[in-house]
């Protein structure tokens, strides 16, 4: 595997670059560059379910629309200055959003719900009957 | 927590607005999914750390603040904390009177 002995300098080099990639990885769940809202889609068996991390936003600041097995997320954060207030730093992205998921399988739309809970957006979505997991009875051949 | 834990990457810095007003700096923090009472704010020698969940930050706060009066909220995943200037700081209005 290794084209010459593995020294632990080695090792740990493999483990350093290791690190840099998660450390990336990680960099990126707050990186301006990437689109806004930041949202992971899950298979989870019987359910799907989408997370978007919405700070600042409530159920009626989003709209949801599944079609076609593609959800789209809508909404706009508006980011206000009060009155007297000036702005020293300015990192956070308030604007008009729109980001659309296809679903990793055929869901039932009339089967899903959606909440809003510290800036967090959970949206659990039913499969449909024929994309749900079925356990298969194993019998032994008489 | 030890400070050499802090330096461990994984944590993730929250986007932060800062805002000034004539009484006070305003920290604007987005810290989806924490909950309140995951959050601590605390003011260490001039130093504001906010830590909630994964997210850590630390900023120097200019002389002239008022530490005793700090105070903070978290609605929807929004967390905002109000630093009092130090009364001597603020700009204040003189009124002109007449001679």
């Amino acid at each position: 595997m290794f084209p010459r002995p593995l020294t632990y300098e080695r090792a740990f080099d493999v483990l350093d670059e290791l690190r840099r990639q998660m450390d990336r990885a990680w960099e990126d769940i707050e990186d301006p560059s990437v689109s806004w809202p930041r949202t992971t889609v899950r298979d989870a068996g019987e359910h799907v379910i989408v997370r978007a991390w919405v700070p600042g936003l409530t159920e009626k600041d989003v709209t949801l629309t599944l079609h076609d097995g593609v959800l789209t997320i809508a909404g706009e954060r508006r980011l206000t200055v009060p009155e007297g207030y000036v702005v020293r730093r300015q990192e956070r992205a308030g604007s008009r959003f729109s980001r659309s998921f296809a679903l990793p399988a055929k869901v039932d739309g009339e089967k899903a719900t959606a909440e809003v809970k510290d800036g967090v957006l959970t949206v659990t979505i039913a499969k449909a009957a024929e994309a749900k997991p079925r356990q298969i009875a194993v019998r032994t051949k008489e | 927590m030890s400070k050499d834990a802090k330096n461990d990457k994984s944590w993730v810095r929250p986007r932060v607005d800062v805002l000034e007003g004539e009484a006070e700096l305003m920290l604007v923090a987005d810290m989806a999914g924490v909950g309140r009472e995951a959050i601590d704010v605390r003011f260490d020698d001039g130093d504001l750390t906010i830590t909630g969940g994964r997210f850590w930050r630390t900023f120097a706060m200019p002389d002239g603040v008022d530490p005793e009066k700090i105070a903070a909220e978290y609605t929807n995943g929004v967390l905002t904390v109000h630093v009092p200037k130090a009364a001597a700081k603020r700009a204040r209005r003189i009124d002109v009177r007449a001679g």
